[in-house]
Parts: structure tokens; C-alpha cells; sequence
């Protein structure tokens, strides 16, 4: 099928439709490119080729078309580059309960070090050549594994915000995950997740899209729950139904309709996956071409970032990606260092800082035209003092991350660092949360992505708008 | 239950916006039209609560409004039923042992699955994969830990297919789930776990399930429990203890509770190949409160078993409770019968496990009453159980299960993988948005034709050899003799739509076991 469609792309035809009718003949566009049979091919071929002709000739400005499409992206279906001021969101969790303290850690507060033995990180100021802290103001550095955050925070589109989280106090991993996902506290009623409202309730960025959200993730996040054209898509570069090229079509027209009569959610999530089968196929993931030099990763979530890019570069809808980053459950030995235990927690702080700027430097770094904004959150932090095993059992209070060109970043933001000694602490054990974590999330969904309803967003709650996002 | 955002309130929020924000007629169709569909998917409570309005298919006419139907609809037999709901697929060989047996007779036999001879799979199974019937020294000194994963995960899955037992597999793929350990964490002692306490206990007695993985030393080596001493214990195992595998989350216990509890533990080792052990130095002699039961302070000359005593006692404590009773009751009605049971149903269930002591075939009798499984929606097969099924209703001859079970890992449940300790979602709303995965596996296995590996041999389903005859074999063998009409039609269509050949017979297989009828159990 893509094959098809490329061979399509070299035809010259007329315009068939004119502007007020751009969505819905897009939409069927769309459509006819699932529906391609042999018999249909022509004719869809020829519509989908004029609206694609048209919108990059719109966009490009007398550009040669050939001119605007980088060579990993050999088809565009819906080439009508947007306009949008709402951004795009990626949002990713960091699940198990990161440990905040080791990734920022505040090495202005004495009592971070007498509570941490053997795994606080030396300040930034420490003598010798030992892994140590890279400041970020006076009182919190990043961790050796953090550092290649650097350019992002030093360029200031990236925003760490410390001592936040949910106002719940569950220390279950699942219900603080899940209250965090659906974006209320300790309502176990609602199954909708916060991300989900928020497309819910604002139009498409396009109307004609056949995907507007997907979880890079095995399972449908809660975070997306409720989200209309939504899938989880573990490997979007593998989005095939399988078995015989010269069958595939037919095949999976005969699904779409077996799956039509089925009840909801099967039914829908078969329509869109059909739907957005033939749109995933057209990108080359696999040649996907980085810009300005990043290099993500070659690991589970490197790769997901990898194809969030591709996805966003191509253009083709999509307004929301969820991704998880779990294993950050360090009861024992997590190694916040390299020289620590085998280094366990470094190496993932690596990944998860390595994949995050090499996305930055792809997709936001220098661009103008993709506006994207990242939001990095976790169930919750750990205990202010180590326990037996070099390791920290779950607590409260954490860190989250925002970026974007229009993040108010460069800093560390707080609501006053409630401090670390004994009789500051959450049941005289754990970071008090002093900023509620949807402060962050409201903003970036009212300024960055353009819906007024915060009430549906996130029910019962009033954010203070903290100065997350900047005009 | 009720949800805050009720679909209707949602969907008029939703149009409202999209009044404010573009009025024109196309765009608010479409609009609408995806709210629908997120409403639909926001408020997922049950599959038979689900309404049909939604979007239109762009494959022609969706069915007329009201016509979807819960999967059970069709159901119309118990003992059929019954065959769907508690083995891995239905199979030609099962259905007849049913028949003959009747409804209870059926579920006595599978709930007795000792009883059933299943030396034969054993057999070939202790010749494919020796790994597996190795001792915990053997494991350690094989060395090759990679192995020993690849081959317990086959072993799962060709046991899931083929074994007799297969009751008991449905109930060892619950407590594999229900007592999560992730292998990336443990290695090989996953596999003593999955032999000596899982699959030993999976029909016998909760409590002594509960006990066996307490002192399993790949469940303390996966909650930290193993490295938890005094004065600074591990709270790890301690929580999970009570949220996830006795009392269920916040029931009846404080975050005090939990940090009692991992004091009362401490000392609960492993040494050697995973082995249990008490270790006495690493014990907290002090006084202890636990769920308003003190534990008196001891002396270093206390005897060591006295010591490990209390931790058994606290432990003891939380089979005995009623909040235990209730959760394993709840858990266990929603794998079994629905994913929101009746009320009366847990109910009834937890009384069981209180009055049987923590019988296991005693929950699942009061669970699967005929007139229970008569009333409850169809579930949604997670990939695991969907990979077996397909084995099983395809007939497939298998010798190396590996590269399937690899492929069948790609659907999103490679089965000692789940990290987190809570066990793979029984959702369908995790799961059922994954279906591309699903129909490209079914492609993959309809076309898997080579002896040393896995044969499925279109032999059977082509007697008579015509079209017609292909599609009736396709509902004997795998629909039990229940394939709904409109699958009949949907698959007859498409066979007899190119030429009639070994691949297209194939790729019929392969949509039957990915049409949506086939995905509920």
C-alpha cells in the first residue's frame, strides 16, 4: 500500500475542492485511503493527490513540493501544515515513584545530606574529581545522569519544579498513579484521565485527523482515557495488519467491518486503528532523520521519543502523546551515581534525560514550526532518609519537569522548599508537597494548548496560574 | 458506581465548546462525533452498559442503532459457556468431555485437576524444555539465565494451550498476575516460584498460597524483603503484603501498620539459590503494634524460630481477616464471571472463603454457579489467553513453541514481564485498543506450516473441501458449534471472494481468530 500511494504522489491532477470544504473533503481523503482497492484506486488516488498538491503549494509558498519533504517522510496525507497556536503535548510518567531528590537534589538544605549517608550526591562545589552536582541556582543541582539536560535548562525552555505532587496522601504506587493520571485526588469514580478531558473538550488542532492522541505504550494510559481517536501504539513503525501484502487491504476492510457490530470500546478502537493504519504506514520510521544532530537513545523509551518525533514531524494530526518510563522503584541500591551499587538509578536518569534532549534538540530546539510542550510527572517521591539498603521507600513530595519554547524555564520553580529536617516532614518521614503538580498541568492546558476548561480538565480544583508558561 | 463526567454531560460540554469555537456544520459534526466516542471510552463500565451511538464506519453501513450486542448474547448453552470460561479456547476434544460430563459434572473435573492425567505434556515438555524441571542448585549453576527465561515463558504458554488442566491454568495465570514477580528483577528463582508455588497452590488453599509465596524467595528477592534489616527495614514487601496480595489498598491498615509490619519482618531472607531463610541479626527484637495487636519485645537468647514466629503470626493475621476474605472474593469474581461482579456474588464468595478456611474450588463453585455464568456479560481475552486460544482452536502441532510465544509477546503481555507489582491489567479497557497486534499474530499463526516448529494444518478445516465446508469446520472447531450468523456470512464471503486455495483457507483461519466474536471468552 505505501508503495501505491508513492507511485500516486508523481501524478499531476486538478483541484476538485475548493477552501470552505477543506475538512470534510480531507476527511474523506482520509477515509478513500483506507478504503483503497484496486478498483478504487484510481479515483482516490487522484483526490488525495490534488489536496495534498494544494496544501503544500499553500504552505510552501512557491517552494518546489519536492523541496519541503525531507526524504524520511515519503507521503504526507494530510500536507496542510497547521496553524495552529496550540501546542502539541507530550507527556510522559515516570512510573514507581521516582526519586526526585537524587534527580534535583537540593544541596542547599543541610539535612539532605545528613539524611542521605551514602547516597546523596556531593555538592557542586565539592573538591576531588568524584561524580558530583551540577547547579542550577544556589540550592539545587542535577545529577551526573540529569547533566545532559544542561542545554534545554541553560537555554531556559526547560522548567524543574521541586517539593510538588498530589495533594493525596496514598503511598500505593497504583492509587497515587492513577489519581494523578485521571488528574483528581481520591476519586476512585472517575475513569476518565485529565489528558483525555482536555481533547474531549477542545476541537481538533485538525478536524480531519483519523488519530489525535496515542499512548506509546502497550495498554490505553488512564492519562488518555476519554480521548476521542485515541489507540495505544506500542511500534507505530509497525502499524501492518500482517500476513499477505496482496491481501492486506482486503483483510483489513473485512475486519473494519466484523469489528462495527462489536460493542464499545472494541468497536471504536478497531475503526480507528484501521484508520490509522494506512496514515502510520506512510511514514518511514525507520529513516527518520533527526535534526540538528540528536541522538536518542537506542532504548525502549529513546525509541518511543524517536517515533513522538516522527509523528509530530509528519505532520498528520496528532495533538497528544503519553509515554511511560517505569523501574524508578528504589527500595535498594539505587545507585544515584555511577560509582554507587553499579549506578542502577544513573543509567536510567541517562535514558530518561538522554531521550528527553535529544527530543529537544530535534523538535524544539531552534524550530518555530512545531510548537511542543512536554510535561514530566511521577506517582510520587521517596523518603527524605535512605533506609537500610541504599535505597528509599515511597514518600510524598517529588519533582516535575515542563519544556517548551514557551515554557517560563531556566529555573527551579517552588512553592517555598518546605525543608528537610525531621520536624518539616510529612509524618516526619517525606518531602512535603507544597505545590499542587495540576498547577503546572492547568497552565500548560490553558496557555500552551488552548482550552478554557480547566473546570473539566480537572474537576474541583481552582490552579493558581504560577508563571509556568511564558506569552 | 457513577462517574463525575456522565457521557451526556460530557458530550454537551464538548458540543458547547465546539459551538463556541467553530460553528460551521461539517466541523461540529465531526466534532460531535469524536466526543461521542470519548465519552463512550470515558465512561467504560461495563460492557453491556455501553450504548451504540458513535461513529459510522468507513467501511459501509455500521449496523442499525441498537443492534450491538454483548458477545454472551450468543451464548446460548451453559455448559458451553462454561467451556469458554474456564479454559484457555474452546477445542473439538473439550466441548465433548463437557457434553459428557454436564455443567457441574465439568467444573467438578477441572476443579480436581490432579486427577486428570496430564503426565504425557510433562513429559514432553520436561524433553523440550529440561530447564524446567531443574532444581534451584541446577538453575544457579546452569548459568545461562537467558534460558531459563526464554524456556519458563514457553512453557507458560504451550501449558496455557495444551495442557488437560485447564482450569488450572486460567487460575495460574491469576495468581502469576495476583503475586506479580517480575523476572527482569529475579531471574531464575522465578522459576522455582512459578513451579514449587504458583502452579502447586493455584486450585488448593489461599491462605496457603499466601504463606508459600511469603517465604518464596524470588517474591522476597522482588519486594526488597530478602535485604530488609534493623533499625532501617525495607517497607517494600510489608505494604504490597496488605495493599495487593491480603487486605486490598487503605483497608484497615495505616502507614503506621505498613512500617510495623516491615519491623515484624525483618530477618525474612534468602540464602543460597534463592532459598528461605530467617537470619536473627537482621531481626528488630523491639515491641510491636500491628493492626492493634501488640507484639511483645524479645531478647537476643530469644530462640530464632520464636522470633521468626511473630512474622508468621502478623502474617496469619491477614489471611484470618475479612477484608482478605473480601478482596480475593472481588478478585476472583471478576476473573471469573464480570468485570464489575454482582455485589451478591462477592458477597457470597467472601462468606465461602471465611466458612472454607481460603478454599480455592470453593470461591470458584460459588463464583460460577450455572445460574451466575448465565447472567454475566462476555470478558475480553488479554493477548495471553487470546495466543493460547488460538493455538487451541486452530489445532495447532507444536514442538518449539518459542518463536509463537515471542510473536505472542509483541500483543502487550509477555507474561513475567509486568514490572510493577500490582500484575497485568484486568481491564478491558488497558486492552482493548490494541487489536492490530492481535489480527497480525492471527496472521502470523494461520500461516505457521513447519514441523520442528508449530504446524497448523488446514487438513481438518477442509473436509468437505469447499468453502462452505471450511466455514463450518471454523465453528465447530473453534466456536464450539455458536458462531453467530453474521461471522458464518462475513467469513464465507471472503473465502469465496478470491481463489479457493491453502493460503486463502489460511487467512480464513486467521480472520475467524480475529473477528471480534472470537476475542471474548
Amino acid at each position: 500500500m505505501r508503495a501505491s500511494v508513492k507511485r500516486c504522489r508523481s501524478q499531476r491532477a486538478p483541484r476538485s475542492s475548493s477552501g470552505s470544504d477543506v475538512d470534510r473533503s480531507s476527511l474523506l481523503t482520509v477515509l478513500r485511503v483506507v478504503r483503497m482497492t484496486d478498483e478504487h484506486f484510481d479515483n482516490a488516488c487522484t483526490e488525495y493527490h490534488s489536496l495534498a498538491r494544494r496544501d503544500f503549494l499553500t504552505t510552501a509558498a512557491g517552494v518546489g513540493i519536492a523541496a519541503m519533504l525531507p526524504t524520511w517522510l515519503p507521503s504526507v496525507v494530510l500536507a496542510q501544515t497547521s496553524s495552529s497556536s496550540r501546542d502539541i503535548i507530550l507527556s510522559v510518567f515516570l512510573s514507581g515513584g521516582v526519586d526526585g531528590m537524587s534527580l534535583v537534589a537540593p544541596f542547599g538544605d543541610p539535612d539532605y545530606y545528613t539524611g542521605r549517608p551514602t547516597i546523596a550526591i556531593a555538592r557542586p562545589d565539592a573538591a576531588g574529581n568524584g561524580p558530583k552536582l551540577t547547579a542550577l541556582d544556589n540550592f539545587f543541582g542535577f545529577a551526573p545522569g540529569m547533566t545532559p539536560l544542561m542545554p534545554a535548562y541553560a537555554a531556559g525552555d526547560l522548567l524543574v519544579a521541586h517539593a510538588t505532587g498530589s495533594v493525596n496522601t496514598s503511598r500505593s504506587h497504583f492509587d497515587a498513579q492513577r489519581y494523578m493520571e485521571v488528574g483528581k485526588p481520591a476519586d476512585a469514580s472517575l475513569t476518565s484521565g485529565w489528558l483525555g478531558r482536555h481533547l474531549a473538550t477542545s476541537t481538533p488542532i485538525r478536524s480531519n485527523a483519523p488519530l489525535r492522541a496515542l499512548g506509546l505504550t502497550t495498554g490505553m494510559p488512564q492519562t488518555l482515557a476519554g480521548a476521542p481517536r485515541a489507540l495505544p501504539v506500542p511500534n507505530p513503525a509497525n502499524a501492518a495488519v500482517g500476513g499477505s501484502n496482496a491481501t492486506g487491504v482486503a483483510r483489513s476492510q473485512w475486519l473494519g467491518s466484523n469489528y462495527a457490530t462489536a460493542n464499545d470500546p472494541v468497536s471504536s478502537n478497531a475503526l480507528d486503528t484501521t484508520n490509522t493504519m494506512s496514515l502510520l504506514q506512510l511514514i518511514n520510521f525507520v529513516g527518520y532523520a533527526p535534526a540538528n544532530g540528536a541522538v536518542y537513545p537506542s532504548t525502549g523509551f529513546g525509541n518511543a521519543l524517536k517515533s513522538a518525533a516522527a509523528l509530530i514531524k509528519a505532520d498528520v494530526g496528532i495533538e497528544a502523546i503519553h509515554a511511560f518510563n517505569g523501574g524508578w522503584d528504589t527500595h535498594a541500591a539505587q545507585g544515584p551515581i555511577a560509582t554507587l551499587d553499579g549506578g542502577y538509578m544513573h543509567g536510567k536518569m541517562l535514558d530518561l534525560s538522554g531521550a528527553l534532549a535529544a527530543f529537544y534538540a530535534d523538535v524544539i530546539q531552534g524550530t518555530t514550526s512545531y510548537g511542543v510542550t512536554v510535561v514530566v510527572v511521577s506517582e510520587f517521591g521517596r523518603n527524605a532518609r535512605e533506609n537500610g539498603n541504599r535505597g528509599t521507600d515511597h514518600g510524598r513530595g517529588n519533582v516535575a519537569f515542563a519544556m517548551g519554547k514557551k515554557i517560563a524555564g531556566g529555573k527551579v520553580m517552588t512553592n517555598g522548599w518546605p525543608g528537610l529536617a525531621r520536624e518539616n516532614l510529612e509524618n516526619g518521614q517525606d518531602l512535603r508537597v507544597t505545590l499542587d503538580h495540576r498547577d503546572i498541568l492547568a497552565e500548560v492546558v490553558q496557555n500552551r494548548l488552548g482550552n478554557p476548561n480547566l473546570g473539566i480538565v480537572f474537576p474541583s480544583f481552582t490552579p493558581k496560574i504560577r508563571g509556568v508558561t511564558k506569552p | 458506581m457513577r462517574t463525575n463526567l456522565d457521557s451526556d454531560t460530557m458530550e454537551q460540554d464538548a458540543e458547547a465548546v465546539a459551538d463556541a469555537i467553530d460553528s460551521t456544520p461539517s466541523r461540529r459534526r465531526f466534532f460531535a462525533m469524536g466526543a461521542g466516542a470519548a465519552a463512550a471510552l470515558a465512561t467504560t463500565r461495563t460492557v453491556e452498559a455501553q450504548s451504540s451511538k458513535g461513529r459510522t464506519s468507513p467501511f459501509g453501513p455500521t449496523a442499525p442503532a441498537g443492534s450491538k450486542q454483548d458477545a454472551s448474547v450468543e451464548w446460548k448453552d451453559p455448559v458451553l459457556r462454561l467451556v469458554r470460561r474456564i479454559t484457555m479456547g474452546l477445542t473439538t476434544e473439550e466441548v465433548t468431555i463437557a457434553r459428557g460430563l454436564g455443567y457441574a459434572g465439568y467444573l467438578d473435573y477441572h476443579l480436581n485437576p490432579d486427577r486428570i492425567d496430564d503426565s504425557a505434556l510433562d513429559t514432553a515438555l520436561a524433553a523440550r524444555l529440561p530447564v524446567t524441571v531443574m532444581t534451584p542448585a541446577q538453575l544457579a549453576a546452569f548459568g545461562d539465565n537467558n534460558e531459563v527465561a526464554n524456556s519458563l515463558s514457553d512453557s507458560a504458554l504451550y501449558r496455557a494451550a495444551f495442557s488437560k488442566r485447564q482450569l488450572k491454568e486460567r487460575m495460574v495465570e491469576f495468581w502469576t498476575d495476583h503475586f506479580t514477580i517480575s523476572l527482569n528483577k529475579v531471574g531464575f528463582i522465578k522459576l522455582v516460584d512459578d513451579r514449587d508455588v504458583i502452579r502447586a497452590n493455584a486450585i488448593g488453599n489461599f491462605k496457603t498460597l499466601l504463606k508459600a509465596t511469603s517465604k518464596s524467595g524470588a517474591m522476597l528477592v522482588y519486594l526488597d524483603q530478602n535485604r530488609s534489616r534493623t533499625p532501617t527495614p525495607n517497607q517494600n514487601y510489608a505494604r504490597e503484603i496488605m495493599e495487593l496480595h491480603t487486605l486490598g489498598v487503605d483497608a484497615g491498615y495505616s502507614q503506621t501498620d505498613v512500617a510495623e509490619l516491615s519491623r515484624i519482618l525483618t530477618g525474612w531472607t534468602t540464602q543460597g539459590p534463592g532459598n528461605f531463610a530467617f537470619d536473627p541479626n537482621m531481626h528488630d527484637r523491639g515491641a510491636k503494634m500491628f493492626l492493634g495487636r501488640a507484639f511483645p519485645a524479645m531478647v537476643a537468647t530469644t530462640p530464632a524460630a520464636t522470633q521468626m514466629a511473630e512474622g508468621e503470626a502478623a502474617i496469619q493475621m491477614l489471611v484470618d481477616h475479612p477484608n482478605t476474605a473480601k478482596y480475593i472474593a472481588l478478585k476472583m469474581a471478576r476473573w471469573l464471571l464480570a468485570y464489575t461482579p454482582p455485589q451478591a456474588v462477592v458477597d457470597a464468595t467472601a462468606a465461602a472463603y471465611l466458612s472454607s478456611n481460603g478454599d480455592i474450588s470453593t470461591m470458584v463453585r460459588t463464583i460460577l454457579s450455572a445460574t451466575n455464568l448465565m447472567a454475566s456479560p462476555a470478558k475480553y481475552k488479554r493477548p495471553f489467553h487470546l495466543a493460547a486460544s488460538g493455538l487451541r482452536g486452530m489445532g495447532a502441532q507444536v514442538t518449539n513453541i518459542r518463536s509463537v510465544r515471542q510473536r505472542a509477546d509483541q500483543m502487550g503481555q509477555p507474561i513475567f514481564y509486568w514490572e510493577q507489582p500490582n500484575g497485568y491489567p484486568d481491564r478491558i479497557d488497558w486492552w482493548s485498543g490494541l487489536v492490530l497486534g492481535r489480527w497480525s499474530f492471527m496472521a502470523d499463526l494461520a500461516n505457521r506450516n513447519v514441523a520442528a516448529q508449530t504446524q497448523i494444518s488446514t487438513a481438518p478445516f477442509r473436509m468437505p473441501d469447499t468453502a462452505d465446508g471450511v466455514v463450518a469446520q471454523i465453528a465447530t472447531r473453534m466456536f464450539g458449534g455458536e458462531m453467530p450468523a453474521v461471522l458464518k456470512t462475513q467469513l464465507a464471503t471472503y473465502l469465496k471472494a478470491g481463489t479457493y486455495s491453502d493460503a486463502r483457507v489460511r487467512e480464513t483461519l486467521s480472520l475467524a481468530a480475529s473477528a471480534t466474536q472470537f476475542q471474548w471468552f
